[in-house]
């Protein structure tokens, strides 16, 4: 059946290469912090994303869609090289950064006289952490913010800066739906028809509250720092968590009912929301402008937000499907409008498909798996997709069951021997029937150690294959890189601490 | 519509063979219609304006009805909601009560307070 369609497919969309209507514009969007199942366009019951929506009408949704981390760096490392974070980089997500040696999207399609620009939302994306290499002209805004400030710049740049003759690849990124979830104007409180509490709202509105809840529970101090009176840690640091934790039996802390969650994540739908609306805007400005013909339109995101479905509300402590599943949205040339797409892909498959659709050789080192290819049986869809959490975890998908193995840093020596010879019942590992328990509740490993283990066993050995097969990078990011404001605005975040090395 | 077990349909391969694949993206709704779009989120009666009784809100520290109603009609209109969209950066300009709360100095929000004083519905 796949030689039939690949010899139909073949034959039908010769006509969508780059030889016949020349080479395709490139607009590659990246929504961070965007869940797939609180997207509408993905079924959620907010309509959180008609703008999506919009867009899929015109190409195909991937239903089965993940990212490859469980944060902003390792994510947009993957999504711009097709290779997974670990692979580039020294795994430590402190001193994670995209090496001047990679080879990227933005520079495979300089190299065949594409106008590159991107403009960043800021955070961790930022150029001293190495993400601007290949681009023409690159912006990048200082702290986390929305396509309200980024969407404008690349239209402008589309307007006044690029050359009409020559192809363009844009890349254009915002935080909307990133903590904190605080939106604006009547957009505020969108969702939700009941009285909030002062906690729920303290919580989505703050910075860094959110990473103050452990298991529904909101632990705060007057100083932010609270973590480090308690623990000694810093906020990046998996032991914060711990601490965290293991502080939840001896500390009081303020206890945030179902309302206040469903409240909180009315919030994050709302924000949601006000990006999709921004980012409805900027698609629309393009179709005027008539950019939108022979153009290739890529939405993905980089990974979800957990919103208490399980211990924590971010998405560094965990890979559930909350966090790793995300919405991926493709149209244009070699893309069908109007269809979905149930096999699994993930943001590896970004660089190839842009490669084919540009008529470009794939860097050294990236996945070759466009997904034109994919939907059409050409290619293989995958059959396992897999995962680097920045802390200290790892994590191998099926459509059907997920293991993830955790508590190991992926520095540690003999890491992969270890995964080998690691029993499934040492506390290291968790294990998800998704087809009977989509939200990931029931680990299968606590619940029934002998249930399914043979499937288990199998995810196992496929992690352990994966990792082998990875080439563990020793790049760190120089201490200088940073500019002091972007540091300085990441830690207001939480993303990191003035002890950074 | 008969699906190979790797995801692909039969009839995605059919839209590729008769020529339906996308060239372009041309049906993305104008600027006008997403806006109109976003008004009619707010707008329950579909009377083409958000009235103060449609705007939701818990609290007036919220960016409120009046931020948007610019002419003072008591409506907001579809122009007034693009210029609030076109200059009102988000995440700026306003923090929540309890936030503010704390910059007060009230301390820690406490389950008393939580359980006890719900927003107030004028303040501020």
């Amino acid at each position: 059946m796949r030689t039939i369609l690949a010899l139909i497919f073949g034959a039908a969309c010769a006509q969508e290469t780059p030889d016949a209507q020349g080479p395709p514009n490139i607009l590659l969007i990246s929504m961070d912090t965007v869940r797939a199942d609180h997207t509408s366009v993905y079924g959620h019951h907010n309509n959180t994303t008609p703008n999506l929506a919009h867009i899929a009408k015109d190409g195909v949704i991937f239903q089965q869609a993940f990212s490859v981390a469980n944060e902003s760096a390792y994510s947009h490392a993957a999504l711009f090289t097709g290779r997974y974070a670990t692979e580039l980089a020294y795994p430590n997500y402190r001193t994670f950064a995209l090496p001047p040696e990679a080879s990227t999207l933005p520079e495979m399609l300089q190299a065949y006289g594409y106008q590159t620009a991107g403009f960043i939302a800021g955070g961790h994306v930022d150029g001293g952490f190495g993400f601007d290499q290949g681009f023409d002209t690159f912006s990048a805004e200082i702290g986390y913010a929305s396509f309200f400030s980024t969407a404008p710049k690349a239209l402008a740049w589309l307007n006044e800066e690029k050359d009409p003759e020559e192809p363009w690849f844009v890349f254009l990124h915002s935080y909307d739906a990133h903590r904190p979830y605080k939106s604006i104007g009547p957009f505020h409180h969108l969702y939700g028809n009941t009285q909030p509490s002062l906690l729920s709202e303290h919580i989505a509105n703050s910075p860094k509250s959110s990473e103050q809840v452990y298991d529904r529970i909101y632990y705060e101090e007057e100083d932010p720092r609270f973590f480090e009176h308690v623990s000694g840690s810093k906020i990046m640091s998996l032991d914060t968590y711990r601490t965290l934790q293991s502080s939840s039996e001896s500390i009081e802390g303020q206890p945030l009912s179902d309302e206040d969650v469903v409240h909180i994540q009315d919030h994050y739908d709302a924000c949601l929301t006000y990006g999709d609306l921004m980012l409805g805007l900027f698609i629309a400005d393009l179709r005027e402008r008539g950019d939108l013909d022979n153009t290739l339109i890529i939405v993905v995101s980089d990974h979800g937000e957990d919103l208490l479905d399980h211990e924590y509300m971010n998405h560094r402590t965990a890979l559930y499907d909350s966090v790793v599943k995300v919405p991926m949205i493709v149209s244009g040339p070699g893309f069908p409008k109007g269809e979905t797409y149930d096999g699994l892909v993930d943001i590896n498959d970004v660089v190839s498909t842009v490669a084919l659709a540009a008529g470009a050789k794939l860097p050294a080192g990236s996945r070759d798996r466009p997904l034109q290819k994919v939907i059409t049986g050409q290619a293989p869809a995958a059959e396992h997709v897999f995962f680097e959490g920045v802390l200290d975890m790892i994590g191998v998908r099926t459509k059907t069951h997920k293991l993830i193995y955790r508590g190991i840093p992926l520095d540690t020596p003999d890491y992969i021997d270890g995964l080998e010879k690691a029993e499934l019942n040492n506390g290291h590992f968790q294990f998800f029937d998704i087809s009977t328990d989509p939200k990931e509740q029931t680990d299968l490993l606590l619940a029934s150690p002998e249930t399914d283990l043979p499937i288990a066993k199998s995810l196992k050995a496929a992690m352990v294959q994966w990792r082998g097969s990875i080439p563990q990078s020793s790049y760190r990011l120089p201490s200088d890189a940073v500019k002091p404001e972007v540091m300085e605005q990441m830690q207001e975040h939480g993303y990191w601490d003035s002890e950074t090395e | 519509m008969s699906t190979h077990p790797n995801g692909t349909s039969v009839r995605i391969v059919l839209a590729c063979l008769l020529g339906l694949g996308g060239c372009s993206t041309n049906n993305h709704p104008s600027r006008s219609d997403v806006l109109g779009e976003a008004m009619e989120r707010f707008d329950a009666d579909h009377n083409g304006y958000i009235e103060p009784n449609e705007y939701p809100a818990y609290h007036p520290v919220e960016q409120g009805f009046t931020d948007l109603d610019t002419n003072g009609d008591k409506r907001i209109d579809a122009e007034e909601m693009e210029a609030f969209l076109v200059n009102t950066k988000p995440r700026e300009g306003w923090r929540s009560r309890g936030e503010r709360d704390r910059e007060r100095g009230d301390g820690p929000i406490s389950t008393e307070e939580r359980d006890d004083n719900p927003l107030p519905d004028a303040e501020e």
